[in-house]
């Protein structure tokens, strides 16, 4: 969650309440210290999930009192603190005689079974264990860290089964131990815990009420180059991709969640037999084609296919995690589908575990019921029976915000070397696959005989940098598009029509002809001629051929959110 | 700061910043009692990024006050 100050928690709260939605769910925190804080910032951190619950805070110290008072259909949090089982007890079991110590294993012994007696036909009871932090610091424990270890003993043989244990001492580690406390207000106030803890637990436990809420996760749609493996494939191949024990690691997480009954998508800009490749034959993917319910492999945006996974599954867009390593892809997913929980995985790949841990956090079940492991299998037949729905919204919307600003240069000798990589590296979004050294681009350059143009995209969001490519032939009567190339970061933009109009303006011959010649990773720009209305000619062995005239080609003018710039103006 | 701090205290005494005043004191406003206190002070802390100690807190029982003791700290 983002890190919000508390008094824009308490601002953000407050306009939140103006909209005056039912609470689904009553929740009572119930402790033996002071933990009033506690109620804004849960009720915040739930209505940031789109969950309105009620929050009712019980009184101080009176947990036994409280308990025998709350409706059975009501979600109970208890913190109850080892240091005040009685006032003062961190430092008065230090010198606690046997006698005195078994009084005080019987009254809480006593008063838990009083509490669970109260509440255990209720909805949910989430039940921090006892601890001793940060009284007791020692590796060795102490008189309270081993009261706390009985104490715990006791608590998780009598517990209920509606009750559930927390363990908070990973969250005093993560957050850290000087920030989760602040004992002035505890010496003072009794009030042990920070809003920085504060916080930390509500990451920590708002799946869960979601879950009671019934707002659950559902389906984790995930992106594939440099999501499930460090690589495109499609300009990698089998062998170039990398599944290193991070990415490993993360696979596994997914498996995990198929296990647990989530369904597993994929949503990935990719030719597919490529990913099928993958899935069926790289030794070391762990998950594998039988995990993965639904798979949307094709050059759509991926809003279209995150929405057509949508209709397919027949799921709600709320119940959707989608994970991508590319920012424009997630923004365009957060921005167009605000209800899709949106991750991105982080740029240094050891935090992409971590990353993944949070991310299953959010498909936090109570229970498994057989239905729930059946239910994937449910969904993979009704997906192979239902047709891929149309998706219907603002792409044009989209594209418009991010600001898009294209460069076309002409003939710039210092891109030479760029030029060169461009045709060795590009594979997919290339429609000639026509490889140059450096010294063939230069020799090209030199001749006068082509035109070389570049292309570079900026937004909102960054610099591509050089990602396009087309050289020009201008040797014989009709002028020939030798190469047309554009970098895979950079599709679904529309760029490639605005560049296309450009080179067409340029062209000073009545004629222009064009081809395709086919590969093994560029089938996607098959019909990129055909859709600018370029005519067949023959077709063989080396390709398909087009022609058309100057005068026939229809520019796109109706693609107005493109800024350009181009060697004519600057 | 004294826009700032009239700011933070409406808020965590879900008032308007234009009932605080100088004059204003825990007397003044219902919800100023000592669990208020404390989210005060964490409001404070976390916005000013400065930490009181545990007279201070117990000292900060006015508007003037408090501007006082954060004037001392942030100079």
């Amino acid at each position: 969650m983002v890190q919000l100050k508390y008094i824009q928690i308490l601002k953000e709260l407050k306009r939140m309440k103006e909209d005056q939605a039912k609470a689904v769910l009553k929740i009572n925190i119930l402790s033996n210290i002071i933990v009033h804080q506690l109620a804004d910032i849960l009720d915040f951190w739930l209505r940031k999930l789109g969950v309105v619950c009620e929050i009712k805070s019980g009184n101080y110290d009176n947990i036994i009192q409280d308990a025998a008072a709350i409706p059975r259909d009501e979600v109970v949090i208890i913190f109850w603190e080892a240091a005040n089982f009685s006032d003062g007890f961190h430092y008065t079991i230090k010198n606690a005689n046997e006698n005195e110590t078994a009084k005080y294993r019987n009254k809480i012994a006593g008063e838990l079974g009083l509490v669970f007696q109260s509440l255990k036909n209720h909805k949910k009871v989430l039940f921090n264990a006892f601890h001793s932090k940060p009284f007791e610091l020692g590796i060795n424990p102490g008189r309270l860290a081993t009261f706390v270890l009985e104490s715990n003993e006791e608590l998780l043989r009598v517990k209920p089964d509606n009750v559930v244990v927390l363990d908070l001492n990973p969250l005093f580690l993560s957050v850290g131990l000087e920030q989760c406390f602040d004992l002035r207000n505890f010496y003072s106030s009794k009030a042990l815990y920070s809003i920085d803890f504060f916080k930390s637990y509500c990451d920590h436990i708002t799946p869960m009420i979601a879950a009671l809420a019934g707002k659950i996760k559902k389906a984790l749609i995930l992106d594939c180059d440099n999501t499930l493996w460090r690589g495109i494939i499609g300009e990698d191949g089998l062998e170039g991709i990398k599944i290193s024990t991070p990415f490993r690691m993360v696979q596994s997480a997914v498996v995990e969640l198929y296990a647990r009954g989530v369904l597993i998508g994929l949503c990935s800009k990719n030719n597919p037999a490529d990913v099928e490749d993958v899935l069926n034959t790289h030794p070391q993917m762990i998950l594998k084609n039988d995990h993965i319910v639904i798979k949307k492999i094709n050059w759509n945006d991926k809003v279209s296919s995150i929405l057509e996974i949508h209709h397919e599954l027949n799921l709600g867009l709320d119940s959707f995690v989608f994970v991508d390593d590319a920012e424009f892809e997630c923004n365009l997913v957060k921005e167009q589908l605000k209800e899709v929980a949106v991750y991105q995985v982080p740029e240094k790949v050891n935090d992409y575990p971590r990353l993944m841990e949070d991310i299953a956090s959010r498909f936090f079940r109570f229970e498994q019921s057989a239905e729930d492991l059946e239910k994937t299998e449910q969904y993979r037949v009704q997906t192979k029976r239902e047709e891929a729905k149309r998706a219907h919204h603002s792409m044009e919307d989209y594209l418009r915000s991010l600001e898009l600003h294209v460069t076309i240069a002409r003939n710039e000798t210092n891109q030479v070397p760029r030029i060169a990589q461009l045709t060795q590296k590009t594979n997919q979004f290339n429609l000639t696959t026509q490889r140059y050294t450096e010294q063939d681009v230069s020799a090209m350059l030199s001749s006068g005989e082509y035109d070389f143009f570049t292309l570079a995209v900026k937004d909102r969001f960054g610099d591509s940098g050089i990602t396009g490519l087309v050289i020009l032939n201008r040797r014989e009567e009709a002028a020939v598009i030798d190469t047309l190339l554009l970098s895979c970061r950079i599709l679904g933009r529309n760029i490639e029509w605005v560049f296309m109009d450009m080179i067409m303006e340029y062209i000073d011959k009545p004629v222009i002809r064009a081809a395709y010649y086919p590969t093994l990773k560029n089938s996607q720009v098959s019909d990129f001629f055909d859709r600018l209305n370029f005519t067949r000619l023959v077709s063989d062995q080396v390709g398909q051929h087009y022609e058309i005239e100057k005068s026939a080609y229809r520019a796109h003018n109706e693609i107005d959110y493109i800024k350009l710039t181009t060697w004519k103006k600057s | 700061m004294e826009e700032k701090l009239k700011e933070v205290m409406a808020s965590v005494f879900e008032v308007s910043p234009e009932e605080i005043s100088h004059q204003t004191s825990s007397d003044d406003l219902e919800k100023w009692d000592s669990l208020h206190h404390m989210n005060l002070i964490a409001a404070l802390e976390e916005e000013f990024e400065v930490e009181f100690d545990e007279d201070e807190i117990l000292d900060m029982i006015n508007f003037k006050l408090i501007l006082l003791t954060l004037s001392e700290k942030l100079n």
